[in-house]
């Protein structure tokens, strides 16, 4: 199966993978993983005082369409406030790099990831 | 519980190849099973069959290979015997226990990391061995887990989530081994 060229740019190149540290304020972590395939996938946010996402990184052990699709969020998201962030579905992830139907679990995947990191920064702040 | 499911899937894997359906599996007997039905359903005994005999025979044919691929393998053997249950494998990515994902990240990271070290092959080999026990100590579970499933006269439904829970930990953990022979071939390649 041949991937498309935005998923082999973000697989080859792949944007803001890395870890931020779980303890900061201010920084939501999303741990997902696709049953399926046993792909695993963490996301993570930071938030400023103004709620708008400053920075995200990613780490994603799977396959190129799962790395694309969580790399593609981590760029989405930077600068949106977390409302925003949390409207993003999986299939615009799917159109955007055109992924064929036996790889949208991938971009299911980056939604639950981003969402996660999102819920997990809330539980954060009111606890 | 065993009657039902061979009431409702008289055509199972298990009964097809002559075994009890259960998660411990007699190799020895499936493989002499296999081998028996295979050589009754072989194509040259149908030389002078019809079409439509000759059809069935072929459809058993790959009915039996799929049997005996997916009895002879713990994981997919655990796979289906959910299916029975009508239980499809984590339809729900949320349902997954976080601190199991943490360590299996953790270990993915430590994986990918082996070239780094002073000795990758000494230190691949110990994260394989790793991985192995885990895989290992769910096995040893889940043949209990799936005795009490198919002992009990009705559907036990939390122990249902239970069994599916470790099976769904085993696929993440098959996936891992699987990248550790990946990475055992790139480590010989380098060599």
């Amino acid at each position: 199966m041949a991937y498309s060229d935005k998923v082999m740019d973000h697989y080859e190149n792949p944007r803001n993978v890395g870890t931020m540290d779980n303890d900061e304020s201010g920084v939501g972590t999303g741990m997902v993983g696709a049953p399926a395939c046993g792909d695993v996938m963490r996301l993570q946010i930071k938030v400023d005082e103004q709620g708008i996402i400053e920075d995200a990184k990613f780490k994603t052990y799977g396959c190129g369409s799962a790395i694309a699709s969580s790399s593609l969020v981590t760029e989405w998201v930077k600068g949106k406030t977390l409302e925003e962030a949390g409207q993003i579905k999986n299939t615009d992830i799917a159109e955007e790099l055109a992924l064929p139907p036996v790889k949208i679990h991938c971009s299911v995947l980056a939604e639950d990831a981003i969402k996660a990191a999102i819920t997990d920064y809330q539980e954060k702040q009111s606890g | 519980m065993t009657d039902s499911i061979k009431k409702n899937h008289p055509d199972n894997y298990f009964s097809l190849l002559g075994l009890p359906v259960s998660f411990a599996v007699d190799k020895k007997r499936l493989t002499n099973n296999y081998h028996d039905i295979q050589k009754s359903i072989h194509p040259d005994k149908y030389a002078n069959a019809t079409d439509r005999e000759r059809r069935l025979s072929v459809q058993k044919a790959a009915q039996i290979n799929d049997a005996l691929q997916t009895l002879k393998n713990p994981l997919q053997r655990s796979i289906y015997l959910l299916s029975l249950y009508d239980i499809e494998l984590g339809e729900n990515n949320n349902s997954i226990d976080p601190a199991f994902l943490m360590e299996q990240m953790e270990l993915r990271e430590n994986l990918s990391q082996v070239n780094d070290k002073d000795d990758p092959l000494g230190e691949l080999d110990t994260i394989s061995d790793d991985v192995k026990s885990r895989i290992n100590k769910i096995i040893s579970g889940l043949e209990n887990l799936f005795n009490g499933l198919l002992s009990a006269d009705e559907q036990d439904d939390e122990l249902l989530k239970k069994t599916s829970a470790q099976v769904l930990k085993m696929q993440f953990l098959n996936r891992l081994q699987e990248e550790c022979l990946n990475k055992e071939e790139d480590l010989a390649d380098q060599l």
